[in-house]
């Protein structure tokens, strides 16, 4: 069965229907009448084996594992090739210097200039997807959802214990919703520090780097303070909450932005005016509003390039709705662009949490057990983590049990956008061009 | 257009998700795509047996 979910962002809704299929056929493709589907059906051809007859990029997406075909290696991958003597090629990773995860990136240049690039993935599959089938336990799976892109630990756990909820009947409570959101918007700002840091070392702009990464630092001591972790695990379960939030924690909170914010603003003003940074960020890595439309990129790829979409705003969950998020919109689609919005962001988060802290509320003692999934049953959650829309999805057999789990996190649409931004640049910008978009590997390969 | 409407953390019965013929399928969820208020969430196969 193919399973399509089309989010109505206009009214809040998500549109599913379905189509029974048979992996021998031969199907004409989506991708061929709108590119957003291309990643989707190539991992439905890697999956199950159904060939498309006009799909114009039908590649692997991950090698190792839960593939229809054991033919195909990630030795023998189908590299785009151009044939001539002035162009040639550089590889790079999959093991890469530093600490960054593994990938590999194939470019073909004249001279310096990138003509094209291809991103070959798929070093980090784990078979998250499969793991959640073969843990029956919650605390399990929840770990298991923890532990999709450990940069996103709030982001997808929010939607795991969300769809979980909801499959159970179970309505949050107020407390458990603080902790959700709470949790998200300290991890935005706590990677999109981290990540303006990372852009001023890709630049050679040390005093941003230190600064920022400095700053970084507190943001996820507090989560250590808060639940024991500084990267928020253990903090976020279904239809529990070992971890209440408190007046204690909130003064801690307050007192921890109130010494980040005067030091933060500080950076960013000798930063985002400092003529030599400006000269490498701006018409950098450049991807239109067409394009980021064309493939569908969402989050921060998406609002980047004027493009409105962020699940906070369309699609709220847990105390968003009494935000009321107004997206952060930029419109040049360059590594400026996504610097800046991280810069607006975290602002946006720093005021959200100081609203949300004027009314903390209390926990709630006499919490309801959570009851056995809904039998037959389909369900969707959607969050809108720091890099952007995470998408889960559940199918339940006629005892609840899970039969089926779907992950997407943000990086399955937005690595196409990486590849298109680099095109015609230097190829010495790259490394500052792949990190204003800051895609994930392991939440790509799963 | 046939589809089932459902709202973000929302459970509805399998039975409930209307099951098309792949050609209006491919029809229905590309033509939607026509208009920037749609984007898609997620589109995945799911083993057979299940439904």
């Amino acid at each position: 069965m193919l399973l399509c979910c089309i989010a109505d962002d206009a009214a809040g809704n998500i549109l599913v229907s379905s189509a029974l299929v048979n992996c021998s056929q031969t199907l004409p493709s989506f991708t061929a009448q709108r590119l957003a589907f291309h990643k989707f059906e190539r991992e439905i051809n890697e999956n199950f084996g159904i060939e498309y007859i006009d799909h114009p990029w039908l590649k692997p997406v991950r090698f190792p594992q839960n593939r229809a075909t054991g033919q195909s290696t990630i030795a023998n991958y189908p590299f785009f090739r151009i044939e001539s003597e002035e162009l040639h090629e550089v590889g790079v990773g999959p093991i890469h210097a530093g600490v960054i995860e593994p990938g590999h990136f194939r470019f073909i240049c004249n001279g310096e200039q990138i003509l094209h690039l291809e991103i070959q993935l798929g070093y980090q599959h784990r078979g998250i997807e499969s793991l959640f089938l073969e843990k029956k336990k919650l605390l399990q799976r929840t770990t298991l959802a923890e532990s999709i892109a450990g940069d996103t630990v709030a982001g997808h756990t929010t939607a795991f214990v969300n769809l979980w909820e909801t499959l159970c009947g179970y309505e949050a409570d107020e407390d458990l919703q603080f902790t959700r959101t709470l949790a998200l918007e300290l991890e935005r700002i706590a990677i999109h520090t981290g990540d303006l840091s990372a852009i001023c070392t890709d630049i050679a702009y040390q005093l941003g780097s230190s600064v920022f990464g400095r700053l970084r630092t507190p943001v996820i001591n507090y989560f250590q303070s808060w639940c024991g972790n500084r990267f928020a695990k253990s903090l976020i379960r279904a239809g529990q909450n070992h971890f209440p939030f408190n007046e204690t924690l909130a003064e801690q909170l307050l007192k921890m932005l109130d010494a980040f914010e005067p030091d933060f603003d500080e950076m960013w003003a000798e930063f985002h005016t400092l003529p030599s940074a400006l000269s490498r960020l701006e018409k950098t890595g450049v991807v239109t509003k067409e394009q980021v439309s064309n493939i569908g990129t969402v989050g921060m790829a998406a609002r980047m390039s004027s493009i409105s979409r962020d699940i906070r705003a369309t699609h709220p969950h847990d105390l968003y709705p009494t935000l009321a998020h107004e997206p952060i919109i930029k419109h040049h689609g360059d590594v400026y662009s996504r610097t800046h919005i991280r810069y607006d962001e975290i602002k946006q988060s720093i005021s959200y949490i100081r609203r949300l802290l004027e009314k903390i509320p209390p926990e709630n003692k006499d919490r309801k057990a959570l009851k056995k999934p809904a039998a037959n049953a389909f369900s969707i959650s959607l969050t809108e983590g720091w890099r952007g829309e995470i998408c889960h999805c559940a199918i339940t057999d006629e005892r609840g049990e899970l039969v089926h789990y779907k992950v997407k996190d943000t990086s399955f649409h937005n690595w196409l956008a990486l590849a298109l931004a680099v095109r015609n640049n230097e190829i010495s910008d790259f490394p500052v061009s792949n990190k204003s978009f800051d895609l994930s590997y392991c939440g790509h390969d799963l | 257009m046939e589809y089932q409407t459902i709202k973000n953390n929302q459970t509805t019965p399998l039975t409930s998700i209307p099951v098309l013929a792949y050609e209006d399928f491919l029809a229905q969820n590309t033509s939607l795509l026509a208009d920037q208020r749609y984007h898609c969430v997620s589109y995945h196969g799911v083993p057979q047996g299940i439904k």
